[in-house]
Formats: C-alpha cells, sequence, structure tokens
C-alpha cells in the first residue's frame, strides 16, 4: 500500500513539475484580490481616516479646543479618524453640495459663549448620505469627539481622568493590525487555498481529458489510496506556492506573523489536507479544465469573500455566520488569521475539527463518485 | 451584404449554439455577481441589519437609575448601524468567551458606578475589544462610544456640554447592501462580456480549432468581432435578477432612467468584451482568462465605487481612475442610482462611446494579430 501510495504521489508531483501553469491562478487571486484592497485602503485620505471639512466660526479658547478634539481624534491604528482641512462656510458648502466633499462640520459662532454661560453648545455635521455607511461613519466619529470634550479629554493626550464616566480599553493585541495588514496575511493562505482547489481540480479534470483517468481507475490502485496519493502530493505543491507567496507578501506590506510558527505550520498542512478533496470532488465533477478552473475560482472568492478573507466572519448575523461556518475556508482563514497575529492556543479546537471532518468527509466523497465514474 | 458581415454573424450565431449547448458557462455568468453580491452581503450583514453581539457584565450590586438608563440606552436599537445586541453575562464566562475569540466585545458596568454618579464622583466603564482587524475593532467600539455620548446627554446633562446635530443632503438614506446590488449589476455585464467573449476566443486554441478557422478562408477580423459582440450580449443576462433582488431584499430601486443605464453600460459591454478577446488571444487558455475576468471586474467593482463612494478612496484609486473609460460609467450610473442626477452624463458616454469605437475597430485586429504570434515552446528551451 505505501509502494502504491508513493507511486502516485511521485506521479502527481512529475505532472506538476511539467504543467505549471496549474500553480498560475495560485498566485493570480489573491495578489489582484490584495492589490485592490491595498489601493483601496492604504493612500492619502484612504483607510480610516474620513476626508471632512471643518469651518470654525466661532474664535474663542473653547472652539479652538473642539477643532483641536475633531483634527486630533486617533484611532485603534494611530491614523486620525478624520482627514480634516479647514474651509471657509462659502468653500466648503460649495464643495459640498458639487459632491466634492463628502461632509463638513460647522462649529458656530457662539458656540463659546453657550458654554460659559453654561448652556450647552451644539455643533452641526453635513453630510452626503450616499448610503448608511457613510453616515454611520460619520457620525460615529462626530458623536466620540463631542464625548471626549464632555469627558474635558482635550487633544492632544485625551486623559479622561477629570471625566464623569470615562471609558476603559482593553485590547486582546497589543497593536490593532490594519486593514491591509490583516489582508495581507489572508492573502497568503488564499494561496494555498487557490493552489489546493484550484490546481487540484484542474489536475483531476486534466486527466478526464487526456483520458488518463481511465488508465488510473482501471489500475489494481485502490481508489482510497489513489485519492490520498493525490492528497498528499498537493501538499508540498501547496508549500511550493507559500514560498514565493509567503515572502513575497510579507515584504510588501512589511508584516510577520507573531502566532507560533509550529501551529502556523501544522494549519497550512491541515488546510491543504482538506481542501484538496474538495477540489478533487470539483475536478471529477467537472471533468473539463476550465469548467474545473471557473468553478474552484469562484468558489475560493466567495468562500474567501464570505469566510472572513477582508474582515473577521465575527460581525456577520448568527443565521448567516451558521452558514459561513459551513464553508471549510472559512475555518482554514479563522485559524490562520487568529494565529498569524496572536500567539495564543486558545479557540482553535471547533475549526480545527470541521477541517479535520472536511478532509474526512470529502475524501470519501471522492471515493464514492470515483467508484461511480468506474460502474459508468 | 458582405462576406465581413455574413462571416461577422455566422460566428455570432455559432457562439450562440455552442453557449446554448454548453449551459455551465452561462450559469457561471449568472452565479458569479450573484455569489459575490452574496459574500459582502453575508459579511456586511451584521453590522446593518440585527447588530452585533456584545457580552455584558453587571458588576453593580445595587443596580438604580444610572445603570438601568445605562443598560437601556446600550440595549436600544439605534438608527445609526450597528446596533449592540446585549447577552447579560458573568465576568468569569465573559472573559474564557473572549479569549477564545467567541465573543469579540464585552461591557463591564464597575461596581459603585451607581453611587459614583449619585454623588457626582468620577467612575468608568470597560470594553473588551477583540482588535485583530481594524475595522472591526471599529466597528465594535464605535457604538460603545455612541451609547456613552447619549448617556451623557441623557443624564449627566450637568457635564453635557457640547451636542451635535446632522444634517443630511438627501431626504432618504439608501441601504448599503441594496447599494451595492444595483452596483454589482455594473460588474456583471463587465464580468460576462469580458468572461464570455475570452472564453470564446480560448475555446478555439484549446480544442485545437484554430488552424480549421484559418483554412476557412474567412476574415479572422469578422470572426473575432462575432465573438466580440456575442460576449456583449451576454453581459447583460445577470443585471435584471440583481435590480430585482436589491427591490425584493432591501425594498430599494435606483434612480434614473432604464434607457441611460442601457447608454452606459452597452459601451462598458464592448470595452470588456474588446479586452476578453484580447486576453483570450493572449493567454490561449482558460486557466488564465477566467480568474482575470473575475478578479478584473472585482478590481473595478471596488475602485469604481461599488462599494462605497469615490471619495473614500485614495489617491491610489484618483490616479487608476483618471485614465480609464470604465470609471466613467461607475461614475456617471451612481451618480444616477443614488440622485438621479446626470451632470457628467455628456462627458463620461463621450468617452465611453469613443473608447468602446476604438476596441470595437482594435480589439478584433489586434487579437487576430496576436493570435498568429507563436509562443516559444518552454520544454525545448528547457532541453537546450
Amino acid at each position: 500500500m505505501m509502494r502504491q501510495l508513493l507511486a502516485v504521489i511521485r506521479k502527481d508531483l512529475r505532472l506538476a513539475k511539467r504543467d505549471p501553469r496549474f500553480l498560475g491562478p495560485s498566485l493570480i487571486v489573491p495578489f489582484v484580490l490584495l492589490s485592490v484592497y491595498v489601493i483601496l485602503w492604504s493612500s492619502f485620505g484612504g483607510g480610516e481616516a474620513f476626508a471632512c471639512g471643518l469651518v470654525i466660526q466661532d474664535d474663542t479658547a473653547y472652539g479652538e479646543d473642539m477643532a483641536q478634539i475633531i483634527e486630533g481624534m486617533k484611532s485603534t491604528t494611530n491614523h486620525t479618524w478624520f482627514s480634516i482641512t479647514r474651509y471657509e462656510i462659502t468653500e466648503a458648502d460649495s464643495l459640498y453640495l458639487s459632491g466634492d466633499l463628502i461632509a463638513y462640520i460647522i462649529i458656530p459662532s457662539g458656540f463659546g459663549a453657550n458654554i460659559s454661560s453654561g448652556q450647552e453648545a451644539q455643533i452641526v455635521m453635513y453630510v452626503n448620505n450616499i448610503n448608511d455607511d457613510i453616515v454611520k461613519n460619520y457620525v460615529h466619529r462626530i458623536e466620540a469627539a463631542v464625548l471626549l470634550y464632555n469627558q474635558e479629554a482635550r487633544a492632544p493626550d485625551f486623559d479622561q481622568s477629570e471625566a464623569t464616566v470615562s471609558l476603559e480599553e482593553y485590547h486582546s493585541l497589543p497593536m490593532t493590525p490594519g486593514n491591509t495588514e490583516y489582508a495581507g496575511a489572508a492573502a497568503i493562505i488564499l494561496s494555498l487555498i487557490t493552489c489546493s482547489l484550484a490546481g487540484q481540480g484542474m489536475n483531476t479534470a486534466s486527466e478526464f481529458e487526456n483520458k488518463a483517468i481511465e488508465d488510473t481507475l482501471n489500475s489494481p490502485i485502490s481508489r482510497f489510496v489513489l485519492i490520498m496519493g493525490h492528497t498528499l502530493s498537493a501538499v508540498p505543491r501547496s508549500l511550493l506556492v507559500l514560498l514565493i507567496s509567503f515572502p513575497l507578501i510579507s515584504i510588501i506590506l512589511n508584516i510577520s506573523p507573531l502566532g507560533n510558527p509550529l501551529l502556523l505550520f501544522g494549519i497550512i498542512l491541515l488546510s491543504a489536507l482538506a481542501l484538496t478533496p474538495v477540489g478533487e470532488l470539483i475536478g471529477i465533477l467537472t471533468k473539463e479544465k476550465e469548467k474545473a478552473l471557473l468553478v474552484s475560482v469562484i468558489l475560493t472568492i466567495i468562500g474567501f469573500l464570505a469566510g472572513g478573507g477582508m474582515a473577521p466572519v465575527s460581525l456577520m448575523p448568527i443565521q448567516f455566520r451558521a452558514i459561513a461556518l459551513l464553508i471549510p475556508i472559512t475555518h482554514v482563514i479563522i485559524l490562520w488569521t487568529r494565529i498569524f497575529y496572536y500567539d495564543t492556543i486558545l479557540g482553535l479546537i471547533s475549526s480545527t475539527l470541521a477541517l479535520c471532518a472536511t478532509w474526512v468527509l470529502f475524501t470519501l466523497a471522492v471515493v464514492l463518485v470515483t467508484k461511480k465514474e468506474v460502474e459508468t | 451584404m458582405n462576406q465581413f458581415l455574413r462571416s461577422m454573424i455566422s460566428t455570432i450565431r455559432k457562439e450562440f449554439r455552442i453557449l446554448k449547448r454548453n449551459k455551465s458557462k452561462i450559469g457561471l455568468v449568472i452565479l458569479s455577481p450573484l455569489m459575490f453580491w452574496s459574500g459582502f452581503v453575508l459579511l456586511m450583514g451584521g453590522v446593518y441589519s440585527q447588530g452585533i453581539e456584545a457580552g455584558l457584565v453587571v458588576l453593580e450590586t445595587n443596580p438604580g437609575y444610572y445603570t438601568n438608563g445605562l443598560i437601556d440606552i446600550l440595549g436600544e436599537h439605534d438608527d445609526i448601524p450597528p446596533s449592540l445586541v446585549l447577552i447579560e453575562m458573568d465576568n468569569d464566562t465573559a472573559y474564557s468567551l473572549f479569549e477564545t475569540g467567541d465573543i469579540m466585545l464585552v461591557i463591564i458596568i464597575p461596581d459603585g458606578f451607581e453611587n459614583a454618579l449619585a454623588t457626582n464622583s468620577t467612575t468608568n466603564i470597560k470594553i473588551w475589544v477583540n482588535n485583530v482587524h481594524e475595522d472591526m475593532t471599529k466597528n465594535l467600539r464605535m457604538p460603545v462610544i455612541r451609547k456613552l455620548d447619549i448617556f451623557y446627554q441623557t443624564y449627566l446633562s450637568e457635564d453635557s456640554f457640547v451636542d451635535f446635530d446632522y444634517d443630511l443632503l438627501r431626504p432618504f438614506t439608501f441601504p448599503r447592501l441594496g447599494y451595492m446590488a444595483w452596483t454589482m449589476s455594473i460588474y456583471a455585464v463587465m464580468f460576462g462580456a469580458m468572461f464570455a467573449a475570452g472564453s470564446m476566443v480560448t475555446q478555439e486554441f484549446e480544442n485545437e480549432t484554430f488552424e480549421e478557422i484559418e483554412m476557412a478562408n474567412q476574415s479572422p477580423i469578422a470572426i473575432n468581432a462575432g465573438k466580440m459582440l456575442t460576449g456583449t450580449s451576454i453581459g447583460f443576462i445577470v443585471p435584471p435578477i440583481l435590480m430585482v433582488i436589491g427591490l425584493l431584499g432591501f425594498g430599494v430601486w435606483p434612480n434614473g432612467s432604464f434607457g441611460v443605464y442601457l447608454l452606459i453600460t452597452i459601451p462598458l459591454a464592448i470595452i470588456s468584451s474588446g479586452i476578453g478577446i484580447i486576453l483570450g488571444a493572449i493567454a490561449r487558455s482558460s486557466v488564465y482568462v477566467v480568474p482575470l475576468a473575475a478578479l478584473s471586474s472585482l478590481f473595478y467593482w471596488i475602485m469604481g465605487g461599488g462599494m462605497a463612494p469615490l471619495l473614500l478612496a485614495g489617491l491610489g484609486f484618483d490616479i487608476v481612475d483618471s485614465y480609464s473609460p470604465i470609471s466613467n460609467a461607475y461614475r456617471s450610473l451612481t451618480a444616477m442610482f443614488v440622485d438621479g442626477t446626470y451632470s457628467t452624463l455628456l462627458v463620461d458616454l463621450g468617452i465611453l462611446g469613443l473608447s468602446a469605437l476604438v476596441l470595437l475597430v482594435l480589439a478584433p485586429l489586434l487579437a487576430e494579430r496576436i493570435s498568429r504570434f507563436k509562443y516559444p515552446d518552454i520544454s525545448q528551451i528547457r532541453h537546450r
């Protein structure tokens, strides 16, 4: 059995070496998705800093205090929360109405006088409500500025010790990974996911196209050994892809894993083992390289998006999360992104078990499907 | 009818016949945008629909006016998403769920909170935030900050020096997920046209029928143009489905005219199918054409304002945006969808129409020239 297994692995590796095109999607998919994400988030005016105009009509120290809070507020990644430009009212209003400025804030005259006389002062924000996401982001930020003022937490220290109710925050990681840093970590594992699904799918489909599958299935090798051989030979292929994507993405985005390297390696192995039978099933069912590629790439991208590749699945509604957790890719991303920036062994059991179950169930499914193929 | 037109029309007929036989391709043209949209809805649904779960630990032993007031405010539905869905638990359970990543946000009201506020002393509330991702961290922290400010305005009026008001430009704010269904229809046009046209070219190489075409004494340019126009029409299968889903799921229908939608998307589809046949001639294998079509369309969906309006993207986008006619389609269509205005329509239609015309003439020619180029055989080079 071992000899047969090794023979299948050797044959598959020879095929992979002969046709390296199969590795193409494994590199194209993560790099294109990553570049989209990086261009979208990391540039002047992008990211967490939302462009906003500021009009100060009040010339008291109170008004200036408020302005400094608005300009100096920091997000968890040390970016300012607003990318503020000061304008005169006519200019701000004209830019706003022409669509060149999404929002602007007015600190009106009389603001300081109201506060000094013990009355509540008010600032006003004008928002171009293209959709509810815009409104949410701008209202949340102005709300934070107002709260800081009421807590007497002035810029640049934002010290809340004088506040009637201060807010004390504890974060699980010492540094919050930025959106692009998270996407970078996810893109590394995406190359492995694509390799396991698309690479194996096309590999199997090409056996159908060149009729080699008939010889393989009619050979004395047991179907189980055959599938295991295919799965095990996918591991070095996946590692080869990671050998390119891991250092490249790490250098480009200046990221490095903070979690336990052994755990990360374990996740890589388990992911390749769990996803390769899925790719094999896609190849058997589609029987054509093009279709196998289409199905696997689409499934990979959808699984990646829905499974937490761009942002963790934790914010999904419970019913949706239940659907997302049925997708094996979700568990790969959960494990990988949890460990990549976090040196912990907690919270890994359920996803590890889910991937083991995927490996077993899909291997059995492939064995059954190949049995049907032989019969037909 | 001249020979060129006859060849082009018979190619269109042939390609439709092949597509009719090969339904899986049409299936993927339909499924791809629907699945992308579903993926994004899955991802963002929690923030915009039922809210996010937060563990609430009340250590206060004598909760009264202030403590109950704060709990009420924290648990109230908020018009500004996301709302908080509070799950009351004890400190140890909250700690263990937070450490395993099963709950991402915990709010703790300490013992002595009630007394401190009743006696004008200072106190605090604590929050634990799982900060594995910047945007998620923001969506977890910000609702608590907002609720605390509302608590200040409602229960601590003496400490509330400042309040704010916001004025929205439009009487109605569209839900983001419905907005994404409309913009995903632009993706659908682009992907459908690019993939279908590209795949029609690669199939000739993969089935080794390219030589037969050359031998058939028909103009290869007419054949490529036929493939391009077939691809253009394939792009229009999905948009109506997406619009109806947006209406049924979120009760919103885009502003604007159907005629203008077609005026903008037809040249966009021609441009996309032109790019598709060139890609097909270069790649000669669906291995590359499929991900390139899906991802370049997705790239423009994100960059062109499919998820968020353009001004939120950075300089990187602005540079790409300035030189691509595809962005003109997104610019006019998003303005039309949201406001029903057409301020840039003439300019955008001009650029799109001109680009479509140029590609309609050049793409078949370019694809034909590229198809004739013989790539060196890598295996022979290796042997050498």
